[in-house]
């Protein structure tokens, strides 16, 4: 399970970050509150994800066994689509 | 190398063996793993026959569901026409769209999945035939039970999306509607039966050495949709619940007068609907990654990122169910959010691709029937997917809303994504089932048809749309504009139609099912299906070190095909697979497979009768069709669970496995979790809809339960807990009686049941009815929830209580009692979540 955990790691932060700001958006409507929820929201999702894609950089590029070093790179790519997601997901409480 | 469960990999180098093998195993081999004869052989539970069924049935229903469709064309060929009245014409949409989603591309996909994955990944089967014949079954029946609603003008008539308040008593008083919500319950019973079956199977019946680096592209395609069937279908079959329950018992779910809210079940509904345009288009994208290597005859270019792009789009379709929604007036900052990830879950559908292009390009393509397909479906799908990131934008949304852009929309990206691949298929993997491939000159003839034709329907159908024409209308007014794309729609269907037509003339002339004299590689894949097979899958289990192992070692074949790997023979007497570990595949136990049973048969043949019966309101036929079926499931299960005489099976080079394995490393415990998680997502979208209809109409929440019942209640259910886990730990020792772990775990299934007696009767006494608000009904549907569990307990302790008799409870543990154990847990920790959610939300002490 902890090898799952590792190898999500990034699309699980996603998921905790969107609906997070659903349901901030749900609760606060179009408000203040609801952007600055969403900002911390996405500023710690971020640095989540930052954190899994260079543990998963770091671990491929010191993995002997190609097992692990292919879970470290899915674990990497996993983290780094995560942030793009996540960053692109959170411009919409700058914009609106 | 490290290893995953203690097994060294340093034997795999023991494969292949060299020497003769006993002379006499290979014809054993062959009489366990035949296939009844004659009409027995309707109860054959191997791949071979229940994929290649179930793959058929899905086909006819295509084939219906299109005949439906141009009927439908036919009438919107010219303005007034009369061939379809507005009442029929409903019928047909909604039954158009309802089988082509529910009894068609969800089935075929899995159907695939389970014809394919057992060859990919070198098992005897999946780990649990029977659950497959099953499935199969219960969608067989039903599915053809439900199209024939038509005939009798009972054709659910609400779209296939069923909003209510159209869907409600109020509007919709027949029971059409009833004919889909109880009519779709078999379909979602053998959708996640699959789904379980599929997870069990890509994760633990593997091939020695296919790690989940090796592992087939298919095979994660299917892991992925499985995923998803788990996390999405809970939602539809808790929306089709409270419908039904709002119209046979009016308890007022969606009815905005007394506390409901019909936007509830657009939130509900597309939480599994648009997350099943994926589910739809993953696996087929999969076949389409598979193919491509073959096709182009090179690697597949970018094999990680797919991997990648698949688990991407397995969260990230998850968050954009509401972009459906745009037009009901939500939160602008929710709207923006769902716009986003509506954008954002194109990416990884990019990302496959390119990568298929990247693959075609770097290799030397023969453009023969598949890999047209593969290439019009390529071109299909990106055209509708740019026409998808049109429509998530919001201004754009609201202008094309309900109109026929978005019919054209979403058929180029199913027919793109799912139906051009699905024959790409139907040519590549013929060789396998059949003893004649299809032919190339018709094959061709087939796509151009196909192709053109459905480019001749849809592209005009995005002018139709913005030109205002909105869907789902049974005719239009002369002189706007619509006529001439109208009609050069209707041209187009029965060109596509044309191409059909000849693809099932082309079946007729050339498929000739068989399992042993297929015709073969014909398009020299390089994955494992196209080992030399048997009902018994392959002769002998290959160590697998390789994405490509037919074109990395030219001699495997032949190795396989003389039993030089694992299992050669039947080392047990008994149909047997390897299960290995989830992430490496290192062998774990040998499963003992059951073989053909007539129950799996009759128990989903009464499951669809209960379903069937139910919706034309005869009540005691279809209770009585109901305990039928699970009779018949406890008759099915009543064989399984018994170890046999041979504890270590030899399963080749020396190498020694238990046959009789418990706990957590188990098939069926991992079955059981995946079928837990089934339910917990019913009940976490119960537990939505509670939130929801609080947050949307507070004023209706008037009455509150006394807080201290609580203490009660949440002990008994902490206790029925606590007694199934002492019962487990006791059965391991050896000085208690046979009774005493049972006796416990029934007395902990007497205390849960008695928890939720008195946490309905405490809200009862309040005077709470289901009918009185949505805050009464919503308690009243976690209650109807909770009870269902509380009654298959009951059913469970009846089951145990009489495996116990008979001793069949065996020491020092048991995987029925195991799998118990685990459902009071998952009933325990429901039950007490529900009964401190409906008291300290909104109310508290």
């Amino acid at each position: 399970m902890r090898t799952w955990a590792y190898l999500l790691g990034g699309l699980i932060v996603w998921t905790v970050h969107f609906f997070a700001v659903y349901v901030a958006a749900s609760i606060f409507l179009t408000s203040t509150t609801a952007r600055v929820v969403t900002a911390l929201v996405t500023f710690v999702c971020l640095a989540a994800a930052t954190t899994l894609t260079l543990r998963g950089w770091a671990g491929r590029v010191g993995a002997t066994d190609p097992e692990r070093r292919w879970i470290h790179t899915i674990a990497a790519l996993s983290g780094a689509t995560a942030f793009l997601a996540i960053a692109w997901q959170g411009l919409p409480a700058l914009l609106i | 190398m490290s290893s995953e469960t203690g097994f060294d990999p340093a034997l795999y180098e023991r494969f292949p063996t060299t020497g003769e093998r006993p002379a006499g195993e290979f014809d054993e081999l062959n009489r366990i793993w035949a296939a009844p004869t004659g009409i027995a052989k309707l109860t054959a539970v191997n791949n071979n026959y229940v994929g290649v069924w179930y793959i058929a049935t899905a086909f006819l229903f295509f084939v219906l569901a299109g005949v439906l469709a141009l009927v439908m064309r036919a009438q919107l060929a010219l303005p007034l026409q009369g061939i379809l009245p507005q009442e029929t014409y409903n019928q047909f949409f909604t039954m158009h769209g309802t089988i082509m989603m529910f009894l068609f591309a969800v089935p075929i996909m899995e159907a695939l999945g389970v014809l394919l994955l057992p060859q990919m990944l070198a098992a005897r089967d999946l780990p649990f035939p029977r659950l497959s014949a099953y499935a199969f079954w219960a969608y067989f029946v039903g599915g053809l039970c439900f199209f024939a609603s038509i005939f009798f003008g009972l054709a659910p008539n609400g779209g296939w999306f069923m909003y209510p308040p159209l869907t409600s008593t109020t509007y919709s008083p027949g029971i059409n509607a009833d004919f889909w919500l109880l009519g779709i319950g078999f379909i979602e019973i053998s959708a996640i039966a699959g789904a379980i079956e599929i997870i069990v199977g890509v994760l633990r019946t593997r091939a020695p050495g296919m790690s989940l680096r090796e592992m087939p592209i298919f095979a994660w395609g299917m892991l992925v949709f499985a995923g998803m069937i788990v996390i999405a279908f809970p939602s539809v079959i808790l929306a089709t619940l409270l419908l039904e329950l709002e119209r046979a018992l009016n308890w007022p779910f969606f009815d905005p007068t007394r506390g409901g809210d019909p936007v509830l079940w657009q939130h509900l509904f597309w939480f599994f609907g648009h997350p099943e345009v994926y589910i739809i288009f993953l696996p087929a994208s999969a076949l389409v990654s598979m193919m491509i290597p073959a096709l182009a005859r090179t690697r597949l270019v970018g094999h990680n990122l797919i991997v990648l792009a698949f688990l991407a789009t397995g969260f990230i379709s998850f968050g954009v169910w509401a972009h459906h929604m745009f037009a009901t007036g939500m939160p602008a900052l929710s709207v923006g959010f769902f716009a986003a990830a509506s954008m954002a879950v194109s990416v990884p559908a990019g990302i496959q691709v390119f990568s298929w292009i990247a693959t075609f390009a770097s290799g030397k393509p023969v453009f023969n029937t598949p890999t047209l397909f593969v290439l019009g479906g390529l071109v299909t799908f990106v055209i509708g997917g740019l026409t998808g990131v049109m429509v998530a934008l919001v201004p754009f949304d609201w202008q094309v809303h309900d109109t026929h852009f978005i019919v054209a929309h979403l058929h180029y990206v199913l027919i793109g994504g799912a139906v051009f691949p699905l024959f790409a298929v139907f040519y590549y993997w013929m060789g396998m089932t059949s003893r004649r491939p299809l032919s190339e000159r018709t094959g061709k003839w087939v796509f151009w048809l196909m192709f053109v034709g459905m480019q001749v329907i849809f592209l005009p159908m995005h002018l139709t749309g913005l030109m205002g024409m909105p869907r789902r209308v049974y005719t239009y007014l002369p002189g706007r504009d619509w006529e001439i794309t109208n009609m050069i729609s209707t041209i187009g269907a029965f060109i596509f139609a044309a191409g059909v037509l000849l693809f099932l003339i082309e079946l007729a002339r050339n498929f000739r099912f068989t399992v042993e004299d297929d015709a073969g590689n014909v398009y020299g894949g390089g994955t494992l299906e196209w080992l030399p097979t048997g009902l018994y899958s392959t002769r002998s289990i290959p160590v697998v070190n390789s994405r490509y192992p037919l074109w990395d070692d030219p001699g495997i074949c032949k190795d396989v095909e003389e039993g030089r790997y694992f299992l050669p023979n039947a080392p047990t007497g008994h149909r047997e697979t390897i299960i290995t570990s989830p992430v490496r595949a290192e062998p774990e136990y040998v499963q003992i497979m059951p073989g053909p049973s007539a129950w799996p048969l009759l128990a989903a043949v009464f499951t669809a009768g209960f379903f069937v019966i139910l919706t034309i309101q005869a009540y005691g036929v279809a209770l009585f069709s109901g305990v039928l079926a699970v009779l018949c499931v406890l008759r099915w299960l009543w064989d399984t669970d018994r170890p046999i005489a041979v504890e270590q099976a030899d399963v080749g080079a020396g190498i020694m496995l238990p046959t009789y394995v418990t706990g957590p490393r188990t098939h069926g415990w991992w079955a059981m979790i995946v079928l837990l998680v089934v339910i917990g997502m019913i009940f976490l979208m119960a537990v939505f809809s509670y939130f929801y209809l609080y947050g949307i109409h507070p004023q209706f929440w008037m009455v509150e339960a006394q807080g201290w019942w609580l203490f009660p209640i949440v002990g008994l259910y902490a206790l029925a807990a606590l007694l199934a886990w002492l019962g487990r730990r006791l059965l391991a020792r050896e000085d208690v009686s046979e009774w005493t772990p049972s006796g416990l775990l029934l007395w902990g299934m007497v205390a849960a049941g008695a928890a939720f007696i008195l946490d309905l009767w405490s809200w009862r006494a309040t005077g709470l009815t289901g009918d009185a608000s949505g805050q009464g009904a919503i308690i009243h549907a976690l209650f109807t929830l909770q009870g269902c569990l509380v009654f298959i307990l009951a059913l469970m302790a009846v089951y145990l209580a009489a495996r116990t008799g008979r001793a069949l409870i065996i020491k020092p543990c048991n995987n029925t009692f195991d799998l118990i154990t685990l459902f009071t847990w998952y009933l325990a920790g429901q039950g007490a979540a529900s009964a401190l959610l409906t008291r300290l939300v909104p109310g508290g002490f």
